[in-house]
């Protein structure tokens, strides 16, 4: 019997309570003042989005140009071909994987590579 | 065709709408708990904040938005709870407050019952009823030991009982204005 009263007001408590704060209402101001800080909110968002996009289309322009003149044979191309480091003294097997590095569509000859056959194909 | 800008301020639209319609019970919701209109206030403020940041989590279930707002103010409110309770005393103007413009006599009763048993009662009260947290939330939200909490909440059933016997003794709610300015 006490065990179902004190559950009925539990029960009474909560009801009343939810109610009550059903009921509640805010002043147009304060409202009005929600209203502004989500405007705000979204405007500092959109201003975040542009300046993000804006960064990365600048730092892709960047890499795109930086790329395009370490390739580019005028401006002396970074990338050499696996003959030419030869002549400049690098040994045969770092000029083959610098050239496998640098361009792996490229064909590799073994003689390119190895020390003894680079003789016999000449 | 929709533009970005389009859909976010349909979005934007969308929130405030959502909001307006639950910003009244939020409110008092943190009131309860928080004390005064103030903090309520700020409670309220940062629960918006939280809420328009995390609304993404939100996308195709607006019917869960009550339920999911009222979870982000009851745990800002137990935050500033937490930083408040250390500096400014809780207002003893608290239940005129939550009374003004009260037209139901039960409401009225709780609020005289939660005025006369202290702070400690109304914020475990608002918690449990407003808050609908358990027991053991309640306990771990307050730093309180979980009998604490069940005590409270016995004494506050208790009281409820004997106020509500008097006043169908008497006939007639009576009201304690004595802390009204």
């Amino acid at each position: 019997m006490t065990s179902d009263f004190n559950h009925e007001l539990d029960e009474r408590m909560g009801r009343t309570l939810q109610t009550w704060s059903e009921a509640g209402t805010l002043p147009p101001e304060g409202s009005y003042q929600l209203e502004r800080l989500v405007y705000q909110m979204s405007h500092q968002y959109r201003r975040g989005r542009l300046v993000s996009v804006l960064r990365g289309t600048i730092a892709a322009l960047v890499a795109y140009i930086t790329m395009l003149f370490f390739a580019c044979p005028a401006a002396g191309s970074l990338i050499p071909a696996a003959e030419a480091l030869v002549d400049r003294g690098a040994s045969p097997p770092t000029a083959a994987l610098e050239q496998l590095v640098y361009n792996p569509a490229a064909p590799l000859s073994y003689s390119t590579w190895h020390p003894n056959m680079k003789g016999a194909q000449s | 065709m929709i533009t970005v800008d389009e859909v976010s301020s349909l979005n934007e639209k969308r929130f405030l709408e959502l909001l307006h319609r639950e910003e009244g019970r939020l409110f008092r919701i943190a009131l309860a708990i928080l004390g005064n209109d103030a903090d309520a206030w700020d409670a309220l403020q940062q629960t918006v904040e939280q809420a328009w940041g995390k609304r993404g989590t939100l996308r195709g279930s607006e019917a869960a938005f009550p339920a999911w707002i009222k979870k982000i103010l009851v745990n800002c409110s137990i935050d500033l709870l937490h930083r408040r309770e250390r500096i400014i005393p809780v207002d003893p103007q608290f239940i005129p407050v939550v009374m003004r413009d009260e037209q139901s006599p039960d409401a009225i009763l709780i609020w005289q019952l939660v005025a006369e048993l202290g702070p400690e009662f109304r914020k475990v009260i608002a918690l449990r009823y407003l808050g609908d947290l358990s027991l053991e939330e309640i306990a771990r939200a307050l730093s309180i030991p979980l009998g604490t909490v069940k005590s409270r909440i016995n004494t506050a059933h208790k009281r409820l009982k004997a106020m509500l016997f008097e006043n169908e003794k008497e006939g007639a709610v009576q009201l304690d204005f004595r802390l009204q300015p």
